[in-house]
């Protein structure tokens, strides 16, 4: 059930990014998908992130029709370092998914540039500083959101595993 | 479970990372074909991009329609006349092109070009921000293959990327790997475009050319392998010298807001004639 539940709302997220947002004819779109790795890293825990960024970083390149392992590479790398922060910081604070977010999202272009940079001489340019900023103003706005979806979807599945263990002990 | 040993879990994340390596390299160039899961996760996903680009566009034309909804109605008194002046002069344009049929046939004239077009919908966009690529509802079921041209009413949007039986990916005018040849409209001299990441495009004449100016309209080549001449690709927006002096070089606003695209025709033919389907760009 846990696993539908994670399919159906990574499906979701998909659609929202690809079909939903692009076509509001916004100048810009959200990455919901590093949204989502740093909902998960604070909620899982770094093993949760880490698999998170692999996941989702893995759905966004297959996507994308090109530089597949771009996505995948920056977004375990972050999910993974989002955890090795998380027990240090009290998440319960609503600013934190968005404080978090807002730095992933200019990581991860900068490091996502570097390394298509590094395979591809034809992309030159960063992007503009203003649109990233904007980019991760975005994010950070959604963050919030996302991260209360994911804890209750966790938090009900994780109370769902505790009482099946108990109605197995006795 | 036990715990896995250090040293056994570097090797896993060294291998991983050298895998991801080996992908990204393969990926990073052009390829003719998708590969399978890339096709299963695209086929998976266009049903619910279809339904959800018609929720979106419900959800944004509601909104707007409640702001307009004065502005309409007087609106639709003067289309109302509109069309049946149009309808007058609808017939007297008929009658002028008959003549002008007629009149070329005599003359010996070539008839004008005829595109065979297939109208689509976008129903998805490029997750990432680095690439500039959409997805349309149509595929190889509707006779579309891999760099057949597409445009809009505006103007070039860009060409077949990955075609697969109910949907295709168009390579943007703005993609840094879908470079095209195109004429200054005004001298006719020939350029390559070029996108950026930042969504305009480098302008570069092929010869030492000193009069590219602002303002100045870029359309498609008659030698252009993929697409018909006289298509409008975008403005001169900024000219500055070439890094090393010799030539001038613009930046291009291409004529499609790709933002607010939702309709485009994918040209299958021009007079029957197949588009050139060799890799590789203009």
């Amino acid at each position: 059930m846990h696993s539908l539940a994670v399919s159906l709302l990574t499906l979701a997220i998909v659609v929202m990014q690809t079909a939903f947002f692009p076509r509001l004819g916004l100048l810009i779109k959200p990455d919901l998908f590093l949204v989502m790795v740093v909902a998960y890293t604070l909620v899982g825990g770094i093993k949760s992130g880490t698999i998170a960024g692999f996941a989702l970083g893995l759905v966004e390149d297959l996507l994308s029709g090109g530089f597949i392992g771009v996505n995948t590479m920056t977004k375990s790398l972050l999910g993974f370092s989002i955890g090795l922060l998380e027990k240090h910081i009290f998440h319960d604070q609503v600013f934190i998914p968005s404080l978090l977010t807002f730095i992933s999202t200019i990581l991860n272009n900068v490091l996502g540039m570097l390394i298509i940079q590094s395979f591809d001489q034809r992309f030159t340019m960063f992007p503009p500083l203003g649109r990233l900023a904007a980019l991760a103003l975005f994010n950070a706005l959604l963050a919030p959101l996302i991260f209360i979806i994911v804890r209750r979807m966790e938090n009900y599945y994780a109370r769902l595993r505790m009482g099946n263990l108990q109605s197995q002990r006795f | 479970m036990a715990q896995q040993p250090r040293g056994r879990r570097l090797i896993i994340v060294a291998v991983i990372f050298l895998v991801l390596m080996g992908l990204i390299f393969l990926t990073s160039r052009e390829r003719t074909r998708q590969s399978f899961p890339e096709r299963i996760l695209h086929g998976v996903i266009a049903p619910f991009q279809k339904i959800v680009t018609g929720l979106a566009d419900f959800f944004k034309g509601t909104i707007q329609t409640i702001g307009e909804l004065g502005r309409l109605h007087r609106d639709n008194q003067q289309l109302r006349q509109e069309v049946a002046d149009l309808k007058a002069e609808k017939e007297e344009l008929e009658f002028y092109r008959r003549e002008n049929v007629r009149l070329r046939a005599a003359l010996g004239f070539k008839e004008r070009r005829t595109l065979d077009m297939v109208a689509s919908e976008v129903i998805g966009r490029n997750p990432s921000n680095w690439l500039s690529t959409l997805t349309i509802d149509k595929g190889s079921k509707d006779g579309l293959e891999q760099n057949m041209p597409v445009i809009s009413r505006q103007g070039v949007v860009g060409r077949l990327g990955a075609v697969r039986q109910h949907s295709s990916d168009v390579l943007l005018v703005n993609d840094v790997r879908a470079p095209i040849a195109g004429v200054v409209e005004r001298t006719r001299e020939q350029v390559r475009v070029l996108g950026r990441t930042d969504g305009l495009c480098v302008v570069t004449p092929y010869g030492r050319s000193t009069d590219l100016r602002i303002g100045d309209r870029i359309v498609t080549w008659e030698g252009s392998a993929y697409f018909p001449p006289g298509l409008v690709i975008g403005r001169i927006i900024s000219v500055e010298q070439d890094n090393f002096g010799v030539s001038k070089q613009g930046l291009l606003e291409t004529a499609v807001d790709f933002h607010r695209l939702e309709d485009v025709f994918v040209i299958r033919s021009l007079d029957n004639l197949p588009i050139n389907n060799g890799a590789g760009g203009d």
